[in-house]
């Protein structure tokens, strides 16, 4: 596997400057533009970007009673899902059908793989494949980011700022659910088995902690060699964890979204998980 | 002589907007063509991000900071374009920047090919953030503040890109497909 360090190098090597001349025509052209282009006057622009910073701090305020709101939905007693301390119902199985407005079935054609484990998902148009995970237009980060994928890595770090410390050596999906349990700063459901693609498995719920301040750099949940790891998107960011056994090696399937994740989205997910088919 | 000349540009003065964007030209231009990878968009880019410029200079507070608005413009412009771009990739012409390959001892023919897929795949952001990151030097302090982003952010997605790029690179010529499409 090519390492951090490596990728640093290749990418270093690949990026680096050639010669790179504008043609004249293009300089010409913007010559000629700014001609005709009415000036803004320094005011104008000031205000335009006072207004823009204004405009986001209500988006930012509107985002926050949406999430309140979603939030309040989501943590209803009904609604029973069961990442706690005190593991006394199953994890997350799937969104309720009535989070799920829209059934339809995904258009083929989009694929995600990954090495050494190849797998096949169906993702909706506005979903991006990134290769190894794929996430819709908004993104993955808080506070309504999702994105599923299969990070690669299966060792779990004792010290989560630290992905080239201490780690798991974990050889079957057990291991795995283990030493996640052994994180004290992660909220670890209970654990139910579960199939995915045909192979039998594991299924758990984590949440990570509200202040990821302890970390300065990434907060990691699965180290890998030579890397940083599988790091979480942002505060409170929810993982359901789908670890199965493919012909001997524990692969992982996740989830990842926040309270704010919008159930549109993370039914849609749910039916990407649904739709994997793994080519070992 | 820049502060001169930005502070003529921003009085009215066109020949001294020229003056002052011409010798950065080049590099701004070797920016939009990393990260669009194609000579006629990255012209575009290039255009449209100076046309901005010209029409918000008097904007800029600190002419100290000018490469540095530039290039925050023209990357803003790129982004802008590379998701144009992916929304009509099925009717795009897209033209390899590197050229004929020269012999290299690190990087194969099919390296090269595997990196270039593998980063027409990205998100605009993503691209953005490896050329500031692998191309212009810049830290993941620098990459947030030119994009506006938090730090974390900005880790955050260089790492993924990494990602992504090392899985790239991983790929053997196997493609998988589905439902009469390729990856």
């Amino acid at each position: 596997m090519t390492s951090e360090r490596d990728i640093e190098r290749v990418l270093d090597h690949w990026f680096a400057e050639r010669p790179t001349q504008v043609a004249d025509r293009v300089l010409d052209e913007v010559a000629d533009r700014i001609g005709r282009e009415p000036r803004k006057p320094a005011w104008q622009v000031w205000r335009t970007r006072h207004m823009n910073g204004t405009a986001k701090s209500l988006a930012a305020v509107a985002a926050i009673v949406l999430v309140a709101i979603v939030g309040f939905t989501l943590l209803r007693p009904s609604s029973g899902p069961s990442v706690g301390t005190t593991p006394t119902t199953s994890p997350i199985a799937s969104p309720s059908p009535s989070a799920s407005p829209s059934r339809t079935p995904f258009p083929a054609g989009m694929v995600v793989q990954q090495k050494p484990i190849s797998f096949t998902a169906h993702l909706p148009t506005n979903w991006i494949n990134n290769g190894w995970f794929a996430a819709p237009t908004q993104g993955t980060e808080a506070p309504t980011g999702i994105s599923i994928g299969a990070p690669g890595a299966i060792n779990v770090p004792t010290d989560p700022c630290d992905g080239e410390g201490k780690v798991s050596d974990s050889k079957t999906p057990a291991d795995v659910i283990a030493a996640l349990q052994a994180r004290p700063d992660l909220v670890v459901s209970n654990v139910i088995d579960t199939t995915l693609g045909g192979y039998s498995g594991k299924r758990v719920d984590i949440q990570a902690p509200a202040d990821l301040s302890a970390c300065t750099d990434l907060y990691i949940i699965m180290a890998e060699p030579g890397g940083a790891g599988y790091h979480v998107q942002g505060p409170s960011n929810k993982i359901q964890m789908w670890i199965v056994d493919v012909e001997g090696q524990p692969t992982v399937f996740q989830i990842e979204s926040f309270a704010g994740t919008p159930p549109e989205d993370l039914a849609a997910a749910q039916q990407i998980m649904d739709s994997i088919e793994i080519r070992p | 002589m820049d502060h001169e000349l930005v502070a003529a540009a921003i009085r009215g003065d066109q020949a001294a907007f020229m003056d002052l964007v011409r010798p950065r030209s080049n590099r701004l231009f070797a920016i939009a063509l990393q990260i669009l990878r194609d000579v006629d968009r990255a012209e575009d880019a290039l255009q449209d991000a100076l046309v901005i410029a010209w029409r918000d200079l008097p904007g800029l507070r600190d002419p100290d900071r000018i490469d540095a608005w530039l290039r925050r413009l023209l990357i803003n412009v790129c982004i802008r374009a590379a998701a144009r771009e992916r929304r009509r990739a099925g009717n795009l012409r897209v033209l390899p920047i590197d050229g004929p390959a020269a012999p290299d001892d690190l990087l194969s023919v099919a390296d090269r090919d595997q990196l270039e897929r593998g980063f027409r795949r990205l998100p605009p952001d993503m691209r953005a953030i490896l050329v500031l990151h692998h191309f212009l030097g810049y830290s993941p302090k620098e990459i947030a503040e030119t994009l506006g982003i938090p730090r974390g952010t900005a880790r955050s997605r260089l790492f993924n890109a990494h990602r992504v790029m090392r899985a790239a690179l991983e790929a053997d010529a196997r493609l998988t497909v589905v439902g009469g499409r390729s990856a």
